[in-house]
């Protein structure tokens, strides 16, 4: 499957998301995108936004907590939790002072109750099962209600057997609009949840057991090649919104071909004076950050975390090392011992080849990019950068001539005083 | 086969050719070599003349008696007398029958040692069969055991791991060298057995020809007790001795009332002067012609005590032939479990088992494709995939050991139980059973 197929699965899974939130007969629909005056809607790509209504001066909405079948990739789907269909629960955005009333359904197996995360409401409403709330009993719908005061980025999951559902997807962002305009507007507005899964190879379901083991890191609960771009015009003003809610890691995220500030977290607006440029942003467990930049360089750029095991999918850690190792008579024999055997990793494991792997599986997969295959997975997206974004957004960046690295000329070397090594 | 089926087969042993090395030998041939050349079987067969003699013999009229006699008293030079036992002759058809009683018993016996025969060279070809599977398993468990050898080897010397690895795969693939040889021993004390069946001289040259499958259902005979029961050579060897003895039991009891009778006839010749002293006169002479009966009166011996001899014989062979019929009867009715059982088992091993096992391979493979693990959990499952080969291999010898076994009985043979074949250990020592076992 080539990379545009990949991209249209990724679309009509989306699609089939916001399908899902329309056919939720109790939930109120949605007449506008909440924003702010003057502002842009959010994007939750691969996500959705929490439809809502106003009556009589409050916002309304309803989430539903249950099971989902999520597919975190092509190739790789599982037996999720989360809110309204699917993983991440849709971005729940409110405004400033505005009343909001949430309805909140139980359809899990077991008890649950929402916490607003970094949201400061009524004690009472803080949604954490004993010690402010009773939990949700299954089958019930319980109300949550409150004003929020304070704009921002803030996050919402269960207080009620928080590392099971966490563990299996039920996290999702709530975003407080400002009531008047702060800060520089901006053209994009992206919101990106991280998040880490234990998903053995050919299973179904993620272990929320696991405690250290993750093989399995997502934006919006993707993993590459299955997380939607974020395609902005050259010299547009973009916000990215990153939330952590995963188990046990924290994420450095790193984008390529710019430089940003952080304006702003789950506690409040970064002041301008202490703010400066970065290219990799720390985003803890529990915590929001919000990027700000202007994208003034085209191109395809990657986004992704920079640990190097949170940008592959399902890499495996049973298998030893084989690099520089000598298998020549290993192989002729085990050829015969297992017909269908084949040594790998003894030179690196990149350019790895494809071969039969277990059902619903993606590890140590690449994916075909415009010169060759994409060796990352994972926590990985790409930011695509266009003169007119709306042209192709699907396909790759084509570069101006003589942009690209290529083979070097040894004349051109031999000009430059570069000695080619003997290898 | 029964015992219809042996003496067509027989006549036929003679157009037998020698073995050749590159044919491939079958188990109905391997039998039939048997039934040619075994020289037990010939011995047997040769010691029927014995029977076979004493019934001639039984049959023979006993011989007259001739006494010549020259008297001293005068006139008379020569007396002849001719007798002839009549009490013989009486009691001479009783004594054929029982003979002949004798004589279909031994040859009862020898019909049931060739059924015998049979199934021991069935039971030493599907030995040597799984014999043969075993040495092969082993050396492709060997193969395995000696790649994850080199790989732990190609690691160490990369400098990748440290020596342990390497050293516990040498330790297992030079522990497995053991089991080669012992699979070796085994093939080896197989094909002599089977040898020594099939009356060669030397080792069997041929392949053996290659195992069919499992049959679907096991091969249990309808009414498989009743006939083995009704078929019994050993059975019907006891009652041919049984009337035998009834028989005799008669013929001496007749032969303790009827008087001991001879009859003869006598005849003298009477005549002149002597010519000399000492000399039988020459001229005057005449032959006089006379007879007589001697009869002893049994007053006292009329042979009770052999008569009683004789009863007994008859009562405890009946009772002998009351308990081999029930053997027969229940060594049939474990046979037949016996196949039944093996033929689940064999099933299970190549319908479940294996197709488990290579299920399990399949997926590691897929595992290690995925680089989820390495290749030491691969010959891990291979090596399990084997071991599931060998019991398979195991239980289907069983089974057509089970069913040759039980083809015996219900054709009137008599076999022994034979080595105790089940559960045979796998090269981890492990079997379906549980149980440990093993050359």
């Amino acid at each position: 499957m080539d990379r545009r197929s990949f991209l249209n699965l990724g679309g009509l899974a989306t699609g089939a998301a916001l399908l899902g939130g329309r056919a939720l007969a109790a939930s109120p629909s949605r007449k506008a995108p909440v924003v702010a005056p003057g502002g842009v809607a959010v994007v939750t790509p691969n996500g959705s936004s929490l439809p809502t209504r106003l009556v009589r001066g409050v916002r309304v909405g309803h989430l539903v907590a249950e099971s989902v079948e999520h597919e975190f990739a092509p190739g790789l789907s599982a037996e999720a939790w989360g809110y309204n269909g699917g993983t991440p629960g849709p971005t729940i955005e409110l405004v400033e002072g505005e009343r909001v009333r949430i309805y909140v359904t139980n359809r899990l197996p077991e008890p649950t109750s929402v916490h607003w995360h970094g949201l400061v409401v009524p004690n009472g409403m803080d949604g954490v099962s004993g010690l402010t709330q009773k939990a949700i009993p299954v089958g019930e719908t319980y109300l949550y209600e409150f004003t929020p005061r304070r704009a921002g980025t803030y996050m919402y999951h269960p207080h009620y057997d928080e590392m099971t559902q966490i563990a299996l997807g039920m996290v999702g962002f709530l975003i407080v609009h400002p009531r008047r305009p702060e800060g520089q507007p901006v053209d994009r507005d992206f919101a990106l949840m991280t998040h880490e899964w234990s998903l053995p190879v050919g299973a179904r379901r993620p272990d929320p057991l696991a405690m250290s083991d993750f093989n399995l890191l997502t934006f919006n609960s993707r993993a590459f090649p299955g997380t939607e771009p974020l395609v902005v015009g050259v010299g547009e003003r973009v916000r990215i919104r990153l939330g952590n809610l995963g188990p046990m890691d924290h994420h450095p995220i790193h984008l390529h071909g710019l430089s940003f500030q952080v304006t702003a977290t789950d506690g409040g607006t970064v002041p301008e004076s202490a703010r400066y440029p970065e290219t990799t942003a720390l985003v803890p467990v529990g915590a929001t950050r919000v990027l700000e930049f202007v994208a003034d360089e085209p191109g395809d750029w990657p986004m992704h975390c920079h640990m190097t095991h949170h940008a592959m999918t399902q890499m495996g850690h049973g298998t030893p090392n084989l690099i520089g190792a000598d298998t020549s008579a290993v192989d002729a024999r085990m050829r015969r011992v297992v017909p269908g055997y084949m040594t790998m990793g003894t030179t690196g494991m990149g350019g790895m080849m494809e071969m039969p792997v277990p059902a619903n599986s993606l590890p140590m997969r690449a994916t075909p990019g415009p010169f060759g295959p994409i060796e990352m997975g994972g926590m990985f997206t790409i930011l695509k950068v266009r003169e007119n974004p709306l042209e192709d957004p699907d396909g790759w960046y084509r570069h101006p001539a003589g942009t690209v690295a290529s083979l070097a000329d040894p004349a051109r070397m031999k000009a430059d005083g570069i000695q080619e090594p003997e290898l | 086969m029964n015992r219809h089926r042996i003496r067509p087969l027989l006549l036929t042993l003679a157009l037998l050719s020698p073995p050749a090395a590159g044919e491939t030998l079958d188990v109905d041939s391997a039998v039939r070599r048997a039934l040619a050349e075994n020289p037990t079987l010939r011995a047997r067969r040769q010691a029927l003349g014995i029977a076979e003699g004493r019934s001639r013999q039984a049959g023979l009229l006993p011989n007259p008696e001739l006494e010549i006699e020259r008297p001293a008293e005068k006139g008379r030079d020569l007396e002849l007398r001719l007798g002839f036992d009549a009490t013989s002759l009486l009691l001479r058809k009783g004594r054929t029958e029982a003979a002949a009683k004798d004589l279909a018993a031994a040859k009862a016996g020898i019909d049931s040692a060739a059924i015998e025969l049979e199934f021991e060279v069935r039971e030493a070809f599907h030995t040597l069969e799984d014999a043969d599977r075993r040495l092969a398993l082993t050396r492709d468990a060997l193969d395995a055991a000696a790649a994850a050898r080199e790989m732990a080897e190609a690691l160490l010397a990369a400098g990748n791991t440290s020596a342990l690895p390497a050293k516990a795969a040498i330790a297992e693939h030079e522990s497995l060298h053991l089991a080669e040889r012992d699979a070796e021993v085994s093939r080896t004390m197989a094909l002599e057995r089977l040898t020594r069946l099939t009356g060669l001289d030397a080792p069997l040259v041929e392949e053996l020809a290659e195992a069919g499958d499992l049959p679907e259902t096991p091969e249990i005979p309808a009414s498989a007790v009743s006939r083995a029961v009704a078929g019994s050579f050993a059975v019907a060897s006891a009652q041919r001795s049984l009337e035998a003895a009834t028989l005799r039991a008669r013929l001496t009891r007749r032969e303790g009332r009827l008087p001991d009778t001879s009859v003869f006839v006598v005849s003298s010749r009477s005549g002149g002067e002597p010519e000399a002293h000492g000399s039988p006169s020459t001229g005057g002479s005449a032959w006089t012609w006379g007879g007589g009966v001697s009869v002893r009166i049994p007053v006292f011996d009329r042979k009770q005590g052999d008569v009683a001899g004789r009863e007994a014989e008859a009562v405890s062979l009946r009772s002998e032939i009351d308990a081999l019929s029930r053997a027969v009867a229940s060594e049939t009715r474990e046979a037949e479990h016996h196949t039944a059982s093996a033929h689940a088992r064999a099933r299970h091993l190549r319908d479940v088992v294996l197709p488990a096992r290579r299920a399990v391979l399949e997926e590691t493979l897929l595992h290690y494709n995925a680089m989820q693990i390495g290749l030491f959990p691969l010959v891990a499952a291979r090596r399990s995939v084997i071991d599931a080969e060998l019991l398979e291999s195991a239980a289907l010898r069983d089974y057509r050991i089970a069913a040759a076994r039980l083809a015996a009985l219900v054709a009137g043979g008599r076999p022994g139980r034979g080595p105790d074949t089940t559960a045979m250990a796998s090269l981890s020592g492990n079997d379906a059973n549980g149980a440990n076992g093993g050359h």
